[in-house]
């Protein structure tokens, strides 16, 4: 983990209010590994701001972010040949088990930026299939740079584009069976109801909090394979200071103790956290 | 050939001698680990760690951190790993360096600090200890040896026997008369001074109608706090006869030389680094060309000269 001042290449807002930026970045591309991230510091800007590495390109790497308050919005105005004071790679990313043959991500929105990353990095070794979900059709990012031979289905909350309507959620169950791992990356909304709906295939008893019924009943069977699948990778999206494991600004508490979310993290196992201490 | 040394216990057996007078402040830079790697920090005046106390402690929940208008408002909590793993995990870290560790220390008693200083007795590396009276963070403890002169004074007193290291008291500038307290610390045994710590704080989110900070009240730094915190420096060096280390949004050289000249023998670099990493390095740089271009040969020469 280095700072660096990298040269912005290209910054174009290719979603409503989301923008795809190019940097020269050789070091950081070199090193990255899918789910790190890297910070950025934003003009007069006190905190800097953390973004995962949404692409790697020989030097370069880029980064796909929504504008969502100052910095972002500092950010998106950047323009080629604009300097960028960038430290990175940061943080855990996410792991691939050797003996994972079925991968599968879902991208919530702009959640997309790290998976696509992960899913270049793994499809060569892996079988992958995505689910992306958005809000509207609008949103739905542009599966261009993904590698062929993955499987997407896309859902849109209001049903306007994509393969169907709804969220992530609905229609995760129909992959439980096939996929070996599972990364997701998106609200925590999505990673709450992930949590609920694979608490249920974990134990036969309904969780307590139980109010997600999958779409189709299934057997005791298919429970224990859930049970099997249902490890899943996360990336947590916390406010950060240092984004070195210095402030302890972003640290959360988890089933395996307090967690930095930008040195331990920011991929955890959905199973490791303890929601109600993770207000995002 | 520039001399930028200054003592920081001049009264002390053992002193405190910096090779400049920048340093790092509590809880921005965590135990300098991180940052070694690629940050020349053998390069600073000293290094503050995070606060440690004698048990761990989890702080306090999320959100923790919220930016402001010129500043950042904090509720960290003095979430930390405890003397022990700082004594076994840091300490042998330390002992490698050339630049002097400053250890931050904080507890609910005194006899919670005095454990914690005894702790830290003979530990390598270690040249110094910030005593934190002043963090706003925790319910209990902390914060009201910092309000109150008599058991700031106690407390002070208590710690200086358990330890052959300098003891500098970090004041709060939450107070009504920091000089007042100030003055205590230095009767008790303080061998320096430094402040301010942050000021207390509240932000609302209007769009959900509730506090934005997990505990509700946080810490406010950066340069918002800087004005503040030069008039508490201006006062506190009108009164007290130890060194004045000054601290309160620096983020440049030329905010740190202005608290040198307003008296302070050294200063503090804070959220500035959480910014950038490098601006402590960038500061002391700052100041060596400041005294290059005016034809100043000594740091101390500069320390209070714009006091009346």
């Amino acid at each position: 983990m280095k700072e660096f001042m990298c040269t912005v290449i290209s910054n174009v807002e290719i979603l409503p209010h989301v923008n795809l930026m190019w940097l020269e970045a050789s070091q950081i591309a070199a090193t990255a590994q899918p789910g790190q991230f890297v910070t950025l510091c934003c003009g007069d800007l006190t905190l800097r701001r953390p973004l995962s590495i949404h692409q790697v390109n020989k030097r370069q790497i880029a980064l796909l972010f929504k504008i969502a308050g100052k910095g972002t919005l500092w950010l998106s105005q950047r323009r080629e040949g604009d300097r960028l004071n960038v430290l990175g790679p940061l943080g855990k990313g996410f792991k691939v088990e050797s003996d994972s043959r079925n991968l599968l991500m879902l991208a919530g929105g702009i959640g997309i930026a790290p998976l696509v990353f992960l899913a270049q990095y793994a499809s060569s070794q892996h079988s992958v299939k995505l689910i992306h979900g958005a809000g509207t059709s609008s949103e739905l990012y542009s599966l261009s740079p993904l590698p062929s031979g993955i499987q997407v289905t896309t859902v849109t909350e209001d049903g306007s584009g994509g393969n169907g309507k709804g969220l992530i959620t609905d229609i995760l169950p129909d992959f439980l069976e096939w996929t070996d791992q599972m990364y997701a990356c998106g609200p925590s909304g999505m990673y709450k109801g992930m949590a609920k709906l694979l608490c249920r295939f974990k134990s036969p008893a309904p969780c307590a909090s139980e109010e997600l019924v999958p779409s189709e009943t299934f057997t005791q069977d298919k429970a224990e394979e859930g049970y099997k699948l249902k490890k899943c990778q996360i990336s947590l999206e916390v406010r950060m200071g240092c984004g070195v494991g210095a402030c302890y600004g972003c640290s959360i508490n988890t089933k395996k103790g307090l967690k930095k979310v930008c040195l331990d993290g920011p991929v955890f196992e959905l199973d490791d956290i303890l929601w109600e201490g993770v207000k995002i | 050939m520039l001399d930028l040394h200054v003592q920081l216990a001049p009264h002390h057996p053992k002193g405190l001698m910096l090779d400049n007078p920048v340093m790092t402040a509590s809880g921005t830079f965590g135990y300098g680990i991180k940052y070694s790697e690629f940050v020349d920090i053998q390069q600073l005046g000293a290094i503050v760690c995070k606060g440690t106390t004698l048990m761990p402690r989890e702080g306090n929940p999320q959100p923790r951190l919220v930016e402001t208008e010129c500043g950042l408002l904090n509720s960290v909590g003095l979430e930390n790993i405890g003397i022990d793993a700082v004594v076994r995990d840091k300490v042998p870290v330390w002992a490698n360096w050339r630049v002097p560790v400053v250890v931050n220390i904080a507890g609910e008693t005194i006899g919670e600090y005095v454990s914690v200083a005894a702790k830290l007795e003979g530990a390598p590396g270690v040249k110094g200890i910030e005593l934190n009276i002043s963090c706003p963070n925790i319910t209990t403890g902390g914060i009201e040896f910092g309000v109150m002169p008599k058991l700031a004074a106690e407390l002070t007193a208590a710690v200086k026997t358990a330890t052959s290291l300098p003891i500098i008291v970090k004041l709060s500038p939450n107070v009504t008369n920091i000089s007042e307290i100030a003055v205590a610390v230095e009767k008790a045994g303080a061998d320096a001074i430094s402040l301010i710590n942050t000021l207390k704080g509240v932000t609302i989110d209007i769009d959900k109608r509730e506090v934005r900070l997990g505990n509700v009240s946080g810490g406010l730094s950066g340069p918002a706090i800087k004005p503040v915190a030069l008039y508490m420096v201006y006062e506190v060096a009108k009164v007290v006869h130890i060194p004045v280390v000054g601290c309160g949004g620096i983020c440049c050289a030329e905010d740190a030389l202005e608290f040198i000249m307003c008296g302070a023998n050294a200063v503090q670099v804070g959220t500035a680094s959480l910014t950038n990493p490098h601006v402590a390095i960038d500061i002391l740089e700052g100041i060596r060309q400041f005294m290059r271009n005016k034809g100043i040969q000594k740091l101390t020469d500069l320390i209070g000269v714009a006091r009346a």
